[in-house]
């Protein structure tokens, strides 16, 4: 017998014809119900299965033969086990309580937006055939899971969530589903409505959604793998809903290991209400950007070695760079031109930079066990995991002023492991005097934008290595680039040898390589050495700080004094290594 | 007699094909030539066709139509296109929606050097809802179109003379036939594309069909979550 609940009575199910529910489907049931019964003959003893095969002749003919035989070799079954689960039902009572069943879910979805731990009442009349059906119905016909999602979604309860939360303009995207509202619209064009103090648009296709998830500030969906990249890396908070009839897609699985991680909210349909009341927007993760770092270090070391030298045809001309010209406050200057750039081209300027330079790398290599350095200008953390061969031997600390590198940095290498990075300015000095035993700064004082702080930045970095035997390595962009550098500096007038040249460095970034949207160019801010002058650089920032350059004298004692190892060109850098003393 | 041939052929069939199998304790790089470009082919497929028609496709279907696509189209991204090229695109006919991806991606992805690509169709080794009485007729007929481009193109016309140096699959169910037809090569000896296998980013707990069935055959094996038991991160995400 059915449960009983006080009032509510417009919400009973019974058996009407003129629900708005799928017409065609429920006339045509009608129809063959009524065929049917009258050509059994209850004298025969296999009537069940006459009644069955004339039901399924009936709905083809009805139907044009447009009917998933599975499907409906299903209900059949169910018209089946209704008649033998009581001898109490007649033929008729039992192609009735098929009819119903059939009719049944739409109705619960569409008419009385039925939600988990509602009561119903069933008013079922004397023969209680209501709810029979309910009992008997749940498997036997089931909308989709995308219709289920989409009735939801239109349901008051969660209509009010969104309102409550401040939402009140609701863009929907139907598809094909059989959902009701969906057969309003024609193909391409968008219907408006009002419910529930919400402004609802809806559609059925679009070529590409990436418009309505820009406008978005939170977005539903399923759990597809693709659509949760886009639009979590758009920075848009999102509840996914997992489907967990595709078989393949395994979206519960991926839902869930990202709402561990605090990417995302997944629920079920049921609770989707409820997942809208609860979401904290700011407490949302963003999502890693895309790096291609690792996979094109996979794809190197498994396929290829690349010659250094591309053959001359296919050399792209070397690009002549425009001077720049550093005005007002540097630091600002700096903030414009660097840094804020690459915040924007962090993950795609990371997949270009994975190959460590073999003078660092060797540098790296030759530290002893134990030790423990800065990487001042980390950038994605390239040289944080070195040296390859006794990972964890050495401890690289990484600093860089933009956090979205550091994000990448976070979990340079393989493996589990976490980098030390500090978010930071290389000219702030943050260091204990003399903590590190070891200190690299590559291709990083040249965004500085005056000499005075570029010195100031070989200052910090000598402070910040021990005074007895800490070693340095620094490495700028040099103005002569050789044969493979994509840059040139234009010589065309006679630079002195200490200045350098104050340049833009273009970079060309395609946001989205499947869209029409032109790539976007950015300028980056660089002084590119001229030679000697990165050790005309070390020697002024020594002065200053009282170092005696040079390498230590036998016999002298207490002086304290940086030597320069090496210095000289490679690849289109200027580097210098040196190594601080004191007797 | 004759008995004792077909046992010798059936040794013999079998060390080749322990011979061919990649030999994961040496992982080294397979070619110590130096090249300048490296051919790479990519596999782009979806787990739906419109072959056996419903009443109504239901929305979810497009959906599954994208991942693995967005995917490794985002993998290519991530290479030198002055490196890596030419690149080949194998798609399942039918597959409009990935075609016309490509088609799209290519002609951002090279800049202002002319792109150098190519896409090859070949028929669906199994569509969705298929009766399985017929699934061996189907994957016979893809294989024939992936063994004409793997071993005879190469072999016969001097403009192709080879597929690729690297095959990148992610997952969708043909690309096995693929991998069945670069074996074939490598059984005859002749040159056979490394095999990579990504799988797909969706597949958190457990490895795909196509990802258990390649395993023992793919050259590099790439997951994106920590195998059983880790804790979950970000560290081997590949997208």
């Amino acid at each position: 017998m059915g449960r009983y609940s006080s009032g509510i009575s417009d919400k009973s199910v019974g058996f009407k014809t003129d629900w708005p529910v799928p017409k065609k489907l429920e006339d045509k049931l009608i129809q063959v119900a009524a065929l049917t019964l009258r050509t059994i003959s209850i004298q025969s003893t296999n009537w069940l299965s006459e009644v069955e095969t004339l039901f399924m002749d009936r709905y083809l003919q009805i139907c044009n033969g447009q009917i998933d035989k599975a499907h409906w070799r299903n209900m059949c079954g169910f018209f089946q086990r209704a008649c033998e689960a009581s001898i109490h039902f007649t033929p008729a009572e039992a192609a009735r309580i098929t009819v119903a069943a059939l009719t049944f879910y739409p109705a619960m979805f569409h008419i009385a937006n039925l939600e988990a731990n509602q009561t119903i009442f069933i008013n079922g009349g004397s023969s209680s055939i209501g709810a029979y059906v309910i009992q008997m119905t749940p498997g036997y016909f089931k909308p989709t899971d995308d219709e289920i999602l989409l009735a939801a979604v239109f349901t008051e309860t969660v209509l009010l969530s969104f309102r409550e939360k401040g939402y009140t303009h609701l863009v929907v995207q139907c598809g094909n589903s059989a959902f009701e509202l969906s057969l309003t619209i024609q193909n391409g064009q968008a219907q408006r409505m009002e419910r529930a103090g919400v402004e609802i648009e809806f559609y059925k296709f679009k070529p590409s959604l990436q418009e309505d998830y820009e406008k978005a500030d939170l977005v539903v969906s399923h759990a597809g793998s693709g659509t949760i990249l886009d639009v979590r890396r758009m920075g848009k908070s999102m509840i996914v809903v997992p489907n967990p009839t595709l078989l393949d897609n395994h979206q519960e699985e991926l839902a869930s290991a990202l709402q561990e991680m605090g990417y995302l909210k997944a629920t079920k349909v049921e609770q989707l209400a409820k997942a809208i009341n609860d979401l904290d927007m700011s407490g949302s993760k963003p999502l890693p950007a895309f790096d291609g770092s690792r996979w094109k270090k996979t794809i190197i070391d498994c396929v290829c070695v690349f010659r250094s030298r591309l053959p001359s045809s296919s050399i792209m001309a070397p690009r002549a760079l425009e001077a720049a010209k550093v005005e007002g406050n540097p630091e600002t200057y700096e903030d414009q031109n660097v840094h804020a750039i690459y915040d924007e081209i962090a993950s795609h300027f990371s997949s270009t930079r994975y190959k460590p330079w073999p003078i660092i790398a060797a540098f790296l290599q030759s530290l002893t066990t134990g030790s423990i350095g800065l990487d001042s200008g980390t950038g994605n953390g390239k040289y944080l995991p070195l040296p390859p061969d006794r990972p964890g031997d050495i401890w690289t600390i990484g600093l860089d002023r933009s956090k979205n590198l550091l994000e990448i940095a976070k979990t340079a290498g393989t493996g589990n492991i976490f980098r030390e990075v500090v978010w930071g300015n290389v000219l702030d000095n943050p260091w204990r005097k003399g903590v590190f035993d070891y200190a690299i700064s590559i291709a990083t004082i040249h965004h500085l934008a005056t000499h005075e702080r570029r010195r100031k930045a070989v200052k910090c970095l000598i402070q910040s290595t021990s005074p007895v035997y800490g070693r340095l390595l620094i490495y700028v962009w040099a103005i002569e680039q050789d044969e493979l550098s994509k840059r040139k500096v234009v010589t065309d007038e006679d630079i002195p040898s200490s200045t350098g040249k104050d340049v833009v460095v273009p970079w060309v970034l395609t946001k989205d390589l499947q869209r029409q949207t032109p790539p976007q160019v950015y300028n980056r801010y660089y002084h590119m050495f001229a030679k000697g002058e990165l050790s005309g650089l070390v020697v002024e920032a020594a002065t200053e700080l009282g170092l005696h350059v040079g390498s230590a004298t036998e016999g002298c004692k207490d002086m304290k004094g940086v030597e320069i190892v090496q210095d000289g060109w490679e690849r289109s850098n200027y580097y210098v290594e040196l190594k601080l003393w004191q007797t | 007699m004759i008995w004792g041939l077909v046992a010798l052929t059936v040794f013999l069939f079998a060390y080749r094909i322990i011979a061919i199998l990649p030999k994961n304790h040496k992982k080294t790089r397979h070619s110590t030539k130096r090249k300048t470009n490296c051919s790479v082919a990519v596999f782009l497929g979806s787990g739906a066709s419109n072959r056996f028609k419903h009443n109504a496709l239901p929305m979810s279907l497009k959906a599954v139509q994208g991942g693995h696509t967005s995917e490794a189209l985002a993998l290519i991204s991530a290479l030198n296109p002055e490196r890596y090229n030419p690149r080949t695109y194998v798609v399942c006919s039918g597959d409009d929606l990935s075609v016309q991806k490509v088609i799209q991606f290519e002609s951002q992805f090279s800049g202002t050097q002319k792109s150098n690509y190519s896409l090859l169709l070949i028929p669906r080794a199994r569509h969705v809802h298929q009766p399985l009485v017929t699934i061996p007729v189907s994957v016979a007929f893809s294989l024939i179109h992936c063994i004409y481009y793997l071993t005879f193109r190469p072999l016969f016309d001097p403009k192709t003379p080879k597929f690729a140096d690297a095959l990148v699959l992610n997952g969708p169910g043909t690309c096995f036939v693929l991998c069945i037809a670069v074996y074939i090569n490598k059984f005859l000896g002749l040159q056979a594309p490394l095999i990579i296998y990504v799988e797909t980013f969706a597949r958190v707990k457990s490895l795909s069909l196509s990802g258990k069935l390649i395993r023992p055959f793919a050259d590099r094996f790439l997951t994106q979550w920590p195998s059983q038991g880790g804790s979950l991160n970000s560290n081997s995400w590949l997208v």
